[in-house]
């Protein structure tokens, strides 16, 4: 037989074995080429206004300490209108007001309500808050609990914020979802979708460069015509 | 529909082709290269908890923010090394102050050499700090003045710590490094090596998207669901080919599932393909005896509806279960290889030349005008001045622009047709030979591989061959004939000429034959005595160059002259060849005309 023919049957039977998953890699990668990284991250969505500390009289350090025995450090930062310290202390994080040393943490429905608004860029009203204890697959990697704080617009916009700092831990819409779920079929891990150095991955990606091969090589016997005479 | 999906798959992925293969070789060095080693994870020191209390000595925050001078928008403790600091920032700066002093606190290279040990585990030997005033690729994304703290370990590690508040950026080495060059392949970002949203990458993505999806459909419609079951176990199916005179050839056995060009192929048959079996080159025709299959579309696409209607369908196309007996033309030359020995070259114009073979076994019956052989063209390499051209063509072979050696690196085939009857010969085969020299002075397009190997031939060379080929052939009975030709396309036609007066045909016989000058017209003085000395045959030599003669390309004339005011052209017979472009233009006027395609026999030299 003719290495056309060869050729010909080893992208065809190849083609068998890894063409499902050559199309999943290019239709998850065109999506995630097309889509700005910078709109599927949200940072249209959500961000903190760049507002500096007031000059306010605060806590001394030594007073934090009183009341946090083993204190190891802390933050000043803002939190929607006012000035808070998140305090370090046996291992976790405590949030007191700033000027009055009020504990603020674990952070209630309302105050979380409030953070979630005040990051919120969009016009829609909460769908639902909730405070959970079991982190979902899209914020796998976050430490529980957390309050999610869903937004009702189109994009199914949701929020999650750490109860014990008020920081915004990771913003999670529809396209984020889309990314995240084709991300899945381009890595092929499809449990934690963080892997990329699985051994199907590892295995399909070497048939498919075998793939890619035999089609270049196809290539070379597609175009050529008939020699005349 | 699927000849067109084939068509732009395979269009496309000539443009996409290349990316394809960079994108799943980076794909798979990424997959390969342990992320662990990339992110520099197995030379990072790990990290115990601070559980040092934080001074309560220590000038307090808001001091520290009175001190600033300037907006802060977060305060945070830290410890560089084991000294307290404070870090403020304000959007994309950062600083430190001392915790007790609070004046300004300076990353230098000492510090940083020493923030980047105590992140380090490995033999590797910290060189001296490097400051970087801005971030370089290695370390992208952050803003500057940096210290590079290169290691000297087998990895090649980099540490980068900010010269701003004393944080590592990044740890480089180069697996990482490695992977950042794949990465860039991948996401075709060759400047800055981290956008993956620009318009070229887009765009053959979309691309890539086609051809996986005309892939996928390609992939449905070339597989039969009986090639999934193991040979043995399928059907056994015999196969019976026949000459197209109807003469068994022989018969085979295959099983079902096969095509009629695997199943010959298994047999050592191997019919005419470029394309290797993949219906797309449409040169492995067959015709089927009996009730052909349904024809598909590509079937169609390349054979064109006259032919599929007479039977005939792509043996690559065909399954074996649906044809038990086929006619292949030339059947019984498929597996045979002849040699024979030059006898005679004769350079009949600058360049057309006649090789005469003496064939070691006597040709059969099948050698008819109108029949091609398939010269089996060797490797070569030789010296331009290697072929020998008589005296007087001196100055034609002087201005071509031919490179010095000529070569052809492996055997390829070319078909030839016979330029005379054989009995006319005792038996021996008449080839005419164009040179093809090639695109002249564009320099990209070499010369041909076939006419060079046929212009160095000597007489006493061996040549092997298998043929002959084609259906171009004389229809029986004794209609008008005009044969209408240019070029090399003078060799069947006048076979086909000599066979005819041979055998002592009354009817009439025009031939047309169309060349640039006289300089390049073959056998003209045969020609002018054959007409002499047959009153039913006349010869027309149409010059479209020369000054003093020219009335225009060869088909305007003979329309001019003979067919316009003919009176029975729908009794006439047409034999045509030549040049594409004079065939096609040819076959227009005889469309124009309306003459019946089954009264028209042409041969296109299969280009």
């Amino acid at each position: 037989m003719k290495p056309a023919f060869w050729a010909r049957r080893a992208h065809k039977w190849i083609g068998l074995a890894i063409g499902i998953q050559a199309l999943l890699w290019m239709a998850s990668g065109l999506y995630m080429v097309s889509i700005s990284i910078h709109v599927i991250h949200g940072d249209h969505l959500a961000k903190s206004a760049a507002r500096p500390l007031s000059g306010a009289p605060m806590r001394e350090a030594s007073a934090l300490a009183a009341q946090f025995p083993g204190m190891t450090g802390f933050r000043v930062k803002r939190l929607v209108d006012r000035v808070v310290i998140e305090v370090r202390h046996d291992g976790r994080t405590s949030l007191v007001d700033a000027v009055t040393g009020e504990a603020l943490s674990p952070l209630g429905e309302a105050a979380a309500r409030d953070v979630a608004v005040a990051l919120y860029q969009g016009k829609a009203p909460i769908r639902s808050a909730a405070l959970i204890d079991k982190a979902p697959q899209e914020v796998a990697t976050r430490p529980v609990p957390l309050w999610r704080i869903a937004f009702d617009d189109a994009n199914e916009t949701t929020l999650y914020l750490s109860p014990d700092t008020g920081e915004m831990l990771a913003k999670r819409h529809d396209l984020w979802r889309w990314f995240d779920f084709l991300w899945m079929f381009h890595i092929m891990d499809y449990d934690a979708r963080t892997d990329v150095n699985n051994t199907l991955l590892r295995v399909a990606s070497s048939i498919g460069f075998v793939f890619a091969l035999s089609g270049a090589w196809l290539l070379f016997y597609s175009f050529r015509r008939r020699p005349a005479a | 529909m699927t000849p067109w999906i084939r068509r732009l798959h395979k269009w496309f992925g000539l443009l996409v082709a290349l990316q394809f293969v960079v994108w799943t070789f980076s794909g798979l060095v990424m997959s390969l290269l342990d992320h662990h080693r990339v992110e520099g994870e197995h030379h990072r020191a790990p990290v115990a908890p601070d559980t040092r209390a934080w001074p309560v000595d220590a000038a307090s925050p808001a001091q520290a923010l009175a001190a600033a001078k300037q907006p802060v928008q977060a305060l945070d403790t830290r410890r560089l090394l084991d000294r307290p600091v404070y870090r403020l920032a304000f959007q994309d700066k950062e600083w430190l102050v001392d915790a007790h002093t609070l004046a300004a606190v300076e990353v230098d290279a000492a510090t940083a050499l020493a923030i980047a040990q105590a992140d380090y585990v490995g033999d590797g030997v910290p060189g001296t700090p490097q400051r970087l005033d801005a971030a370089t690729l290695e370390v992208r994304g952050h803003a500057g003045p940096i210290w590079r703290v290169d290691f000297s370990d087998e990895d090649s590690t980099t540490l980068y710590v900010s010269a701003q508040d004393g944080e590592i950026l990044e740890r480089r080495n180069d697996t990482w490094r490695w992977f950042d060059i794949v990465w860039m392949l991948h996401i075709m970002d060759y400047s800055g090596r981290q956008n993956f949203n620009h318009p070229l990458v887009i765009l053959l993505a979309a691309g890539g998207l086609w051809i996986a999806l005309s892939g996928v459909w390609l992939l449905v419609a070339s597989f039969r669901a009986s090639e999934f079951v193991p040979a043995r176990w399928r059907r056994r199916r015999a196969l019976t080919v026949l000459d197209t005179n109807g003469t068994e050839l022989r018969s085979i056995e295959s099983h079902d599932g096969d095509t009629v060009y695997v199943a010959m192929g298994r047999h050592g048959l191997q019919l005419p393909s470029n394309c290797g079996g993949g219906q797309s080159c449409g040169l492995c025709e067959v015709r089927v005896c009996g009730t052909p299959p349904e024809p598909t579309a590509a079937d169609r696409e390349h054979l064109g509806d006259s032919r599929v209607r007479m039977g005939y369908r792509l043996a690559c196309n065909l399954a074996i279960g649906d044809a038990a007996r086929i006619e292949v033309a030339a059947g019984a030359s498929l597996w045979t290889e002849c040699t024979g020995t030059v006898e005679r070259v004769t350079a009949v114009t600058p360049f057309l030349r006649e090789i005469v073979l003496a064939p070691a076994t006597p040709p059969g019956s099948e050698f008819q005008p109108g029949a091609y052989l398939q010269v089996h063209v060797p490797g070569y390499a030789f010296a331009r001045g290697d072929i020998a051209h008589p005296e007087h063509h001196r100055d034609d072979w002087a201005a071509l622009d031919l490179p010095p050696t000529l070569a052809n690196k492996e055997g390829v085939r070319r078909s030839y047709s016979l330029a005379l009857p054989v009995e006319k010969c005792d038996g021996r085969l008449t080839l005419l030979a164009r040179f093809s020299p090639g695109r002249q002075h564009g320099k990209k397009h070499p010369p041909g591989k076939g006419s060079t190997y046929l212009y160095s031939l000597k007489p006493g060379d061996t040549v092997r061959y298998s043929g002959p080929f084609g259906d171009f052939a004389l229809k029986p009975g004794e209609r008008e004939k005009v044969f209408i030709g240019g070029g090399a396309g003078m060799a069947p036609l006048r076979a086909m000429i000599h066979a005819r007066l041979d055998a002592g045909a009354t009817e009439r016989i025009h031939y047309w034959y169309g060349a640039r000058k006289a300089r390049e017209a073959p056998y003209v003085d045969e020609m002018t005595a054959l007409a002499a000395r047959h009153p039913n045959f006349s010869w027309h030599l149409v010059l479209s160059e020369e000054a003093e003669a020219s009335n225009g390309l060869v088909h305007e004339v003979a329309h001019a002259r003979l067919l316009r005011d003919h009176a029975n052209l729908a009794a006439c017979e047409f034999y045509l060849c030549g040049p594409p472009a004079m065939l096609a233009a040819t076959r227009k006027l005889l469309a124009q005309l309306e003459i019946p395609p089954e009264r028209i026999a042409f041969d296109d030299f299969k280009i």
